[in-house]
Order: C-alpha cells, then structure tokens, then sequence
C-alpha cells in the first residue's frame, strides 16, 4: 500500500475540540462508590471491599473518555454502575443535569433508552436462540419505538447497512458469524434505540488485530455521525489513546489520573500512569522507551495498602506522607483540566 | 546464520474432523539458530500455535495428523523419534510455556512438588537434591522468599507468578530451545513487561533460543530477531525484525503494521488521522482456503497496483527469496514493485 493511499482511506475529518467539557456534560457522576461485601468462610467478620471508591467525572455529548487500568481495578464495574446495571452505593449520577441515582426500575427503563453498552464477549452476549432481526428488534419493542412492522424492518435495515453488515443476516443466528460480526451486532442492538451515551467495555479484547481496526473505524464512524458519547473502557492504552478526548486512569478502584489524552499520554503525572504507559511494547524496532518497570503485583483489594494505594510499588514513595495519607484528586495546571491523586506528581 | 538449532523443512500438519480433512499447517519452513529469538506472528487461527505443537510432537492424533515434513533439532529429526526418545527430549532439551499460567498447572499438587517431578523426570536428582535446585529456579525467575513459595499451591498465587513458576519449571534442564505461546496475552501490561525482561534476561544468562509465538507486533518490535509471518496456515513472509518493520514486503504484513494504532500515532505527528487503515473482510475459512493466494480476496495491493488479478485468484505464490534473507509469498511483493 502505497502512501498515497493510505492519506486516501484515512479521509481526516476535522477534529473534535480538545475540550469539549466545557459544554453541558451530558452524564456526570460524583463520588460514585461501589462496595462489596465479602465474608471469610461461615464465622469470618464481614468486609467491605471498595471496587469502586470515589470516583468523578463527566463527559460531554460526543466526547469519549478513555478508562484504562488493569485487571480487577474496577473499570467493568465503574461502567455498569454508571448505568445502574450494578446499583452504586454511595454518590450520584446526573444524565442530562436530572438524578437517575435513584430512578424507581419504571422510570429508569425510560432512561436506559438514552444509555446503552456494548459488551466484551461478542460471544457469550447475543442470545444463540435469537435471529438477527430478534436481537435488533427486542430493544426496539421493549422501548416502543416503532409504530409497525413496516417501520421496524426499516430501521433494522438501516442499523445493519450502518455496523457494515448485509441484509442476509436477518435470518441467521449468532453462531454463524465470526468475532467482528458478532461485535457488530452487538453495536447495531446498542445503536437501535439511538442512545447519546454508550458504554464500550473492552469491545475490541476478543478481536483478532486487522478486526480491531475495522471495529475502531466503525466506532469513530458513529461517533462523528450521530454525536454518540462513549465511556471506552479498555486496558490496550494505544487504542485509548486512538480513540479518546480524555483519558481516566484507575487503580485500585479509585482514579488516579484523568484529562486531556495527549496530556495524560504525553505528560503524564502519576507514577503508576508513567508505569503503565512505559510497559507498552511499541512497535517500533530501536524506539525502545526506557522502562519504568514495577515491582510486584496489583494488591488485592481485600486489604488494600493504607494511605496511597500505589505506595507499595511506586518508585518514587516517600515514607512517612504516602504511606500513611491518601492523596486528594487535585487540578495541576491551570491551563489543562488535568487532575492526578498523588501527593508528589511529576510536573 | 550459523548452524541451525532447530529447522524445520515442509512441515504440514492436518485436522480431521467429520470427514473434512483441513491443513492447518501448510508447507511451513523455518530455522532458529542458537540463542536467538524468532517471532512467529499471524491472527487466531492461522497455525501458529499448531507449528509449536508439531514441534513437541503435542498434537492429540487423531483428529490431528503430521502429513509431512521434518523438524531437525541439534541434528536429530523428531518426527522420526520413537515415542520415548521424544519424551527424553520435551521438557529437557525443549521446554515450552503456554498463554494460560492458571490452567497449566496442577490445583492439587504445591509448585514445589510439580517442579521436582519435572526435575527428577530427567536428571537423576534426590528428592532433595531435586527441591534445593526447585527453590534455586523459583529464584532465579525473581519470585521472593522462594523457600517459602515453594510449597504453595497455584491458587496461592497471582497470575504473573503463576507464570514465573511455569518459565522456572520449564528451565529446571536448561532447555536448548524454549516455545514461548503467547506467554504475556493473559497478563496485565505492567506484568507483562516483567516477564518479557526475565525471558529476555535468561535468555542472555543461558544462552538459549525462544520461539516466541504471538499476535503482539510491539513483543515482536521489542523482543525478536528474526519473524515469521503466518496466513491460513502458509508463512507469507520470513525476515529480520528490521525488514519486516522498515519495508514489509507482503501486502498482508503490510495491513497488519499499518492498522496499529500505536504506529499511526507515532507517524502521525501532531495531527493524528481520525480513522485506522484496515484489512477488510476476514480470514478465510481452512477447511475452504480461497484458490490461488489465499489473501487475494483481502488483498488491496491487487487492486491498487492493477496487477494480474487472474494470476493472484489462480496460482498460488511460491515463498520465493528476496535479497537480504528475506522471503515472501506473493507474485508481486511490495519491494520488487517500488523499486
């Protein structure tokens, strides 16, 4: 493939603002906490364990927020709280400046109109014993969206031709499509009932590479037609960083750093966001980073560490403030909305 | 290269299954010369995993079958082995890891007991002989206080020191050659990179050769000399990890680097293009390969460059040797057409 056609196929399309917060947020959550508790054996005392702890954001119409972390830091969790699939604990959560914290299951199915997600597992998440036209359909009919018969075939029709998939689908099941399909239709089911915010947990984790970028083309597609905001939840930083306004960092269940992505790529504040950016195998031959490497493993959120969470493998700990205090989310610069919980970020 | 450690020439390896008789390893060559690395690269299902298979010689038979071909290690061809000369060599000579540190070891048995039982199957070590050397490997692959971890069981375990354990069983004989499938794909990235610097540390340390199969192109950039790229159970390129970065010569190669979203980024500079190049359609099916090149219906190359399309649908390309050790399976690669 020559050059030339490579500018051909990747038709720029003018960006989107750099910070388009400032419009009104079209979800917001604030101190959103999640806790579990967890009893060892029959006499063991109860424990709470915070899979998700305090954490704020919003997001505008049309934006994507990035949320990386890795495994069993509560990203999957944080995302279908914010959909109230797993009810949140404690916090609240604002779609459109209104409370759905605590929506009664009537009203909340009006909501979950304008909230959809796409799930991981392109195969365990469509109901095998469902046609195509079933699976698109039945959000349709839960949500009444569709007068008759005649407008419900249109507006599959529609949803199909829109994911890149052919109208010979209809009729067939799950298990006759590969992984990029199935994914599709998983998007197709999400998009039908024209949802503004979707959240994406890890759609792209059980694809194949030249799949993944046709599903990422796809995603930015619909994002730049029909202004759809996305929460991304993934642990692959490259394709966040492809793909998103502003980048979220868990660990531990709490967000450690979060703003604009070329910032937090480029300039990033918190030793565990420095970390896990320099752990990425690029590639690249002989453009090796120098490797921030970590000692140890994620601890376990059953008896996290006191103070910092990260203390334990950060390199650049000081004794006596981080292990004993927690650091308090702060604003670093003034001029970027970036914000890093960590009591001596990098600058 | 100097003399191989392991080549293997013509290797085909089949699958039946319901009277449908599929190759999932079609004519695949390649050697690995001592204390090198050599990436073995493709998507699910192109036959990656079944060469390291074939290798071992690991393959249930039936449904799978090994039609073909010869895997020459330090001289010796193992397909031609007896069933117990070849256990000799597994896990001594040759060792390998797999992707899933929590489903290849024993629930019951503590790490310590399963690494002797690897120890003791080819060295004639004591019981504790056999556990002083367990706690040596346990320390050398980095796990802490490993005379107390020793007698833990896997589930006492995390993820990234499950696979410690599994890299310290499989250098209990100092193995020539070590398999590596996807050894880092069930990982954090942070754990990640703590096991792809201990491989590449005990490599140097012991100078052995890794076979390491993966769908990662950053692991290949990073980690590999040479690379083997793999299509629907053909190899359509085989070069240096340069080469194959700085000028891919299979269109293939080429719309697997360019849909990467860390390189786009990278070449991008300031401005990055808002959607990724991508290989449309999917892979072919093996039991119904596509005639003639079997990418040719994805092939974009084909297309652009107006080249004979017939040929491409009706022959299908030989591995034919480019200059610089480099070969591809492709009537009109990408070099020979810009230069």
């Amino acid at each position: 493939m020559t050059a030339r056609a490579i500018s051909e196929q990747t038709k720029t399309v003018p960006e989107a603002p750099e910070q388009p917060q400032l419009l009104e947020p079209l979800i917001e959550i604030s101190g959103l906490t999640r806790t579990f508790t967890v009893t060892d054996g029959f006499f063991g005392q109860p424990r709470r364990v915070f899979a998700v702890d305090n954490v704020s954001f919003r997001i505008a119409p049309g934006e994507t927020l990035g949320l990386v972390g890795e495994s069993g830091c509560g990203k999957t969790t944080l995302g279908r709280a914010m959909l109230r699939l797993i009810e949140p604990s404690e916090g609240r959560i604002h779609l459109h400046g209104r409370d759905i914290t605590h929506l009664a299951a009537r009203e909340l199915r009006q909501v979950r109109r304008q909230m959809q997600i796409i799930f991981q597992d392109p195969f365990s998440s469509l109901d095998p014993r469902m046609t195509i036209h079933q699976i698109i359909a039945e959000p349709l009919r839960i949500h009444r969206l569709c007068p008759d018969r005649a407008s419900e075939s249109a507006l599959i029709h529609g949803l199909l031709e829109q994911v890149g998939l052919k109208l010979e689908a209809l009729d067939r099941y799950p298990h006759e499509f590969s992984g990029g399909q199935r994914q599709r239709i998983g998007i197709a089911r999400a998009l039908a009932v024209r949802p503004e915010f979707i959240v994406c947990d890890e759609p792209l984790s059980a694809l194949d590479v030249s799949i993944q970028a046709q599903v990422i083309n796809l995603l930015l597609d619909l994002r730049d037609s029909l202004g759809v905001g996305y929460l991304f939840i993934s642990h692959d930083l490259e394709v966040v960083r492809f793909l998103s306004h502003r980048v979220a960092v868990m660990y531990l269940g709490r967000v450690v750093e979060i703003g604009a992505t070329r910032v937090v790529t480029e300039r990033p504040a918190h030793p565990y966001t420095q970390a896990l950016l320099s752990a990425v195998p690029v590639a690249e031959p002989g453009r090796q980073r120098r490797r921030l490497m970590l000692e140890g493993d994620i601890p376990s959120p059953l008896c996290p560490p006191i103070g910092c969470s990260f203390h334990p493998r950060c390199p650049r700990r000081v004794p006596g403030t981080c292990d004993s205090k927690v650091p308090e989310m702060r604003q670093l610069e003034a001029d970027t909305q970036r914000q890093v919980a960590c009591h001596f970020p990098e600058v | 290269m100097t003399e191989a450690l392991l080549e293997i020439r013509n290797l085909t390896t089949s699958f039946t299954t319901g009277g449908l008789r599929v190759l999932a390893v079609d004519d695949v060559g390649f050697e690995i010369g001592p204390a090198s690395t050599l990436a073995l690269v493709g998507e699910s299902g192109c036959g990656k995993s079944v060469t390291a298979l074939s290798i071992l010689r690991l393959l249930a038979c039936p449904p799978a079958r090994i039609e073909s071909g010869q895997v020459l290690f330090e001289g010796k061809n193992l397909l031609a082995l007896e069933e117990s000369a070849m256990r000799r060599i597994r896990g001594d000579r040759i060792a390998m890891i797999f992707q899933e540190p929590m489903t290849s070891l024993n629930p019951v048995f503590t790490i310590g007991y399963q690494i002797i039982e690897a120890i003791r199957l080819h060295r004639d070590f004591s019981r504790k002989q056999a556990r002083v050397r367990a706690v040596e490997l346990l320390e050398l692959v980095g796990i802490p206080s490993a005379s107390e971890r020793v007698d833990d069981y896997p589930h006492q375990l995390s993820g990234g020191m499950r696979q410690r354990v599994m890299i310290a069983m499989a250098l209990s004989c100092e193995p020539g050659l070590l398999i590596a499938d996807e050894p880092t794909t069930a990982l954090d990235v942070t754990v990640q990179a703590q096991i792809l610097e201990l491989l590449g540390d005990l490599q140097r340390r012991l100078g052995m050769s890794i076979l390491f199969i993966t769908h990662d192109l950053g692991i290949v950039a990073e980690f590999a000399e040479r690379v083997v790229v793999m299509y629907a159970g053909r190899i359509v390129e085989d070069c240096s990890v340069g080469d194959l970065f700085r000028a891919p010569a299979h269109p293939y190669t080429r719309g697997l680097l360019a849909s990467v979203p860390a390189r786009i980024l990278a070449q991008s500079g300031t401005e990055p293009p808002r959607r990724l190049p991508t290989i449309e359609g999917v892979v072919p099916s093996l039991g119904n390969p596509p005639a003639g090149c079997r990418f040719h219906e994805r092939c974009r190359h084909r297309i652009e460059l107006q080249v004979d399309t017939e040929r491409c649908s009706g022959v299908e390309p030989k591995l034919v040797e480019l200059r610089g050790a480099r070969h591809v399976r492709c009537h009109f690669p990408l070099l020979e057409v810009e230069a």
